[in-house]
C-alpha cells in the first residue's frame, strides 16, 4: 500500500503533524502516553500548567459543532501558555463561500503556530497539513469518517490507567462503525497496544463492507459479542451522518445494541465501560449504566486535556525525535 | 506530391500488419504498402527508423466542450498528442441536445483533426425528454448519450431505447445504478480504513443487467462506456456471446490505478466510475486483449487547479487525461500486460468501428489517418509539458514512454 500519511513524519523520524494513528508504532503510542503522565500532579486528577507552548498560537479550526474536543483542546493550549484562536465556523468567511484552502491560508497570514482542525470530509486534515509552511503542525480533531486519533489516544490512556495492560484484555467496540472516525482509530489504537481480541459488534448496516480490512472479529448480536469482554466502548449513533434505512426507527437499535444491564451481565465482571460522547441515555446505553462505578466517561473528558497537551507539545518540538526507536 | 515514409514498424492490426516497411502516398491517398508503385519518386521522405506507424487514435469520450463550443487549446493538445479523431461529451451547462448546437460545435472546432460530437440522449440531459434525435444525427451527430446523468425511470429508458431503434441510432451508456454510484471510491478495503464512501460493484453489475435486458428487449444499438469491474467484464463477455448488439470500451487510468492508489487521499485520483480492485484492472487488460472490450477512451476532463484544491471528497472527480494517453499504453505494452497489436486495435480500429462502423485501417486508395511515433523516448510527466490547460492527472511524475513524430490526417501531414 502506498504510504498512507505522507506527510506525518518526516525523513529523520520526527512526527510533524498528528492526522491518523496509521503508520505509527507501538513505542509512539507509549511515549505520547507518558508524556501525557507527566502533566497530572502525582497520584491525582489535577493537570499542572506548563509553559511548554509560551509565545505560540494554537487555531482551533472546527468546521463542525463540537462541546468537548474543542473545549479540552483550548484547555490544554491554554494550559501549555498558548494562545488560542477559536475559528467559528458559523461567523466565519466560510459561510460566505471561502474555500478551506484560502481560509488556512488566512489563518497562516495571522501566524498561528499549529492548526486543530474538524471538518466533516474525510482526508481534510492531511488536506490542510499539504497548505502549510513547514513547521507548523496540525491536529486532526476528526475528519469525516476517517479519524480522530486524539480520541482514540485518550481512551487507550484512560483504559490502562484503569485496567492496567492492554494485551491482556479482550475489547469490543459496539455501535455505528461506519461513520465512525473515533471506531478507526480506536481500532488502529488498540492493535498497536496489543489487545488480543478486538470485537466490532453492530448490523450489517453500520459496518464497512470490508470489515477484514480492520483486523476484528465481527458480531451482530450483542450478548454474544460481550461474552469474555473486559472493556466495552460505545459509541454514539453518528444520525447526522446516517442515511435512510440503515436502522428502523424507533426502539429497535436500543433493543438489539442497546448496553443495558441486561446485555452487560453477558461481559466479564466489572467491565469497563467507555464512551466518547455525548452519550445518548436509552438510545445506546441505559442510563444507571453510564452512570456506574464501572464507566469512567468523564474521567476520559479529564484525560483529553493532558494526552492533547501531550500531543500539542511534540508537536510544537519539530525534533521530537518520536519516530526512532 | 509524393511522399515516402520511411521504415517505420508498421501497425495495422485490421489487416494483420506488423512489419518493418514505407508507405507511399500520392495527392494525400495511399498507394503503396512494402513496395514503391512503379517510377514512384518522392517529393518528401519522412524517416520514420525505430518508429512506429500506426491509424491516428480514435477517443471514444473527451469532454472537449464549454458552451460556446470546442475549447481551442483543447482540440490543439489532442491534434498534437496523437489523435486524429475525438468524440466530444455532451456536458457542459447547454448540453448537445439540439441541431443549432450541434453545428456551433462543428463550426467551433478549427483543428485540423475530427472532433464530433456525442449529442445528448434527452433534453438538457435531464433524463426526462426525448431529444430530437433524427434532427441531431442529420447535423452531425452519429451517436447519443446521457452520459453519467441517469435516465431514472426504467419505462422512459425503454421507450428511449424504442425510438433509437425505430432509427438504428446507438446510444453510449454509463451502466452506473444511478442510487448505489452515490460514493466516492470503491466499496473495498480502503473505503473501509478510510472513511470515504463506498460505490459497490453492484453499482456497475445492476446497472448493466438493467441496459442489458432492455437492449435484449428492444434491440437498441448500444456502447457501454468506461467499465470497472471483472463482472461487468464478464457480463459484456456473455452478451457478447448472446448475439446483442452491442461494444464496449474502459477509461485509460483504469488499466493504471486501483483504489489502492486514493490511499493517500490525492484528489487527483478521484474519478467516477471509481477506480477498482487489482483483479479489476487485470480483467479490464484480459478484457482488451480478447476483444471483449473494443476501445480504450481517455474520458479527458481538464479541471481548474482550484478544481482539486479541496479535501478528496469536496473535489471534483477527472482526470486530464490527452496528454498522457499515448504514453500510458504504450507503457501497458513495454510492459507486456497489452500486445502492441491489441492496443493499437484499442485506440484505432476498435472505437472508429464501434461508434462509426467504418475501419482506421490503411487501405489503398483512401486517404489514411496516420501517426508516427517514437515508441522508446521516455519522459517524465510534467505540468509544464501539458498542452491541455488542465493539469489535473494522477500520472504526475511517472516516466512513460512514446512521443508523436508526425501527424497525417487524411494523407496530410498537420
Amino acid at each position: 500500500m502506498t504510504n498512507p500519511t505522507p506527510h506525518q513524519f518526516d525523513e529523520k523520524g520526527n512526527l510533524k503533524h498528528l492526522l491518523s494513528l496509521e503508520g505509527l508504532k507501538p513505542h509512539h503510542l507509549q511515549k505520547i502516553l507518558s508524556k501525557a503522565e507527566t502533566f497530572f500532579e502525582p497520584h491525582s486528577k489535577l493537570i499542572k500548567p506548563s509553559s511548554l507552548l509560551k509565545g505560540k498560537t494554537v487555531v482551533n479550526l472546527f468546521f463542525e459543532t463540537s462541546t468537548r474536543t474543542r473545549s479540552t483542546f483550548e484547555l490544554a493550549a491554554q494550559k501549555l501558555s498558548a494562545s488560542v484562536l477559536n475559528f467559528n465556523v458559523s461567523t466565519s468567511a466560510t459561510s460566505k463561500g471561502e474555500s478551506l484552502a484560502d481560509t488556512v491560508k488566512n489563518l497562516m497570514a495571522m501566524q498561528c503556530d499549529m492548526f486543530v482542525i474538524r471538518h466533516s470530509a474525510s482526508g481534510a486534515a492531511q488536506f490542510v497539513s499539504t497548505l502549510l509552511e513547514p513547521g507548523i503542525p496540525v491536529i486532526n480533531a476528526g475528519d469525516g469518517c476517517h479519524a480522530h486519533p486524539t480520541q482514540a489516544l485518550l481512551d487507550v490512556y484512560t483504559i490502562r490507567k484503569h485496567r492496567g495492560d492492554l494485551s491482556k484484555l479482550n475489547i469490543a467496540i459496539v455501535g455505528d462503525i461506519l461513520h465512525s472516525r473515533v471506531a478507526r482509530s480506536q481500532i488502529q489504537a488498540l492493535h498497536l497496544m496489543g489487545v488480543p481480541e478486538i470485537r466490532v459488534i453492530a448490523p450489517k448496516t453500520l459496518l464497512p463492507q470490508r470489515t477484514d480490512a480492520l483486523g476484528v472479529k465481527v458480531f451482530h448480536n450483542l450478548k454474544d459479542g460481550l461474552k469474555d469482554i473486559d472493556v466495552i466502548m460505545m459509541l454514539r449513533l453518528q444520525l447526522e451522518r446516517m442515511e435512510h434505512a440503515l436502522l428502523p426507527m424507533g426502539g429497535a437499535y436500543y433493543r438489539e445494541f442497546g448496553l443495558t444491564r441486561e446485555a452487560l451481565a453477558f461481559a466479564n465482571p466489572n467491565a469497563l465501560i467507555v464512551h466518547p460522547g455525548p452519550i445518548n441515555r436509552g438510545i445506546e446505553i441505559e442510563s444507571e449504566i453510564a452512570d456506574s462505578e464501572n464507566a469512567v466517561i468523564l474521567d476520559q473528558v479529564t484525560n483529553g486535556i493532558a494526552i492533547r497537551m501531550a500531543v500539542m507539545s511534540l508537536l510544537a518540538d519539530q525534533q521530537n525525535l518520536i519516530g526512532q526507536p | 506530391m509524393k511522399i515516402m515514409i520511411q521504415q517505420g514498424r508498421v501497425i495495422d492490426p485490421k489487416q494483420n500488419i506488423d512489419n518493418t516497411l514505407d508507405l507511399y502516398l500520392e495527392n494525400a491517398s495511399l498507394v503503396s504498402i512494402g513496395k514503391p508503385v512503379d517510377g514512384f519518386v518522392p517529393d518528401k521522405v519522412y524517416d520514420a527508423k525505430g518508429c512506429w506507424i500506426m491509424p491516428g487514435m480514435v477517443d471514444l469520450y473527451a469532454h472537449l466542450k464549454e458552451d460556446a463550443g470546442i475549447k481551442p487549446q483543447e482540440a490543439l493538445a489532442a491534434a498534437k498528442k496523437g489523435f486524429t479523431m475525438l468524440f466530444c461529451a455532451p456536458v457542459g451547462n447547454k448540453a448537445t441536445d439540439t441541431p443549432t448546437r450541434v453545428e456551433k460545435i462543428l463550426e467551433s472546432d478549427s483543428s485540423k483533426i475530427d472532433i464530433l460530437p456525442i449529442a445528448a440522449l434527452t433534453e438538457a440531459l435531464e433524463g426526462e425528454k426525448l431529444a430530437d434525435l433524427t434532427a441531431l444525427k442529420e447535423a452531425g451527430c452519429p451517436i447519443f448519450t446521457n452520459a453519467l446523468s441517469p435516465v431514472k425511470e426504467s419505462h422512459l429508458l425503454k421507450n428511449f431505447y424504442l425510438y433509437a431503434a425505430s432509427f438504428d441510432l446507438k446510444i453510449v451508456i454509463f451502466a452506473q445504478d444511478p442510487y448505489l454510484i452515490k460514493g466516492h471510491i470503491h466499496e473495498g478495503k480502503i473505503s473501509a480504513l478510510r472513511g470515504l464512501k463506498g460505490i459497490p460493484e453492484t453499482a456497475e453489475t445492476i446497472g448493466l443487467a438493467q441496459h442489458l435486458k432492455l437492449i435484449e428487449e428492444t434491440g437498441v444499438r448500444a456502447h457501454f462506456s468506461h467499465l470497472t469491474t471483472a463482472s461487468g467484464v464478464e457480463m459484456i463477455k456473455e452478451a457478447k456471446e448472446k448475439g446483442l448488439p452491442i461494444t464496449a470500451d474502459c477509461a485509460m487510468h483504469h488499466l493504471h490505478l486501483t483504489d489502492v492508489d486514493t490511499a493517500d487521499f490525492n484528489p487527483n485520483t478521484y474519478v467516477l466510475p471509481p477506480l477498482r480492485e487489482d483483479k479489476d484492472k487485470k480483467a479490464l487488460e484480459k478484457g482488451i486483449m480478447d476483444g471483449t472490450l473494443d476501445a480504450i477512451c481517455s474520458s479527458h476532463l481538464p479541471l481548474p487547479s482550484t478544481a482539486k484544491l479541496a479535501p478528496f471528497a469536496e473535489s471534483q472527480p477527472g482526470i486530464s487525461a490527452l496528454d498522457t494517453f499515448l504514453s500510458l499504453g504504450l507503457h501497458l505494452v513495454h510492459e507486456n500486460r497489452l500486445s502492441a497489436k491489441a492496443w493499437v486495435s484499442a485506440v484505432t480500429e476498435g472505437p472508429k468501428q464501434a461508434f462509426l462502423q467504418q475501419s482506421a485501417s490503411f487501405n489503398l486508395g483512401e486517404k489514411p489517418d496516420l501517426i508516427v511515433i517514437d515508441p522508446n523516448h521516455f519522459w517524465k510527466v510534467s505540468k509544464k509539458d501539458f498542452l491541455s490547460k488542465g493539469h489535473n492527472s494522477p500520472f504526475l511524475d511517472w516516466t512513460l514512454p512514446g512521443k508523436v513524430v508526425y501527424t497525417f490526417k487524411k494523407g496530410v501531414a498537420i
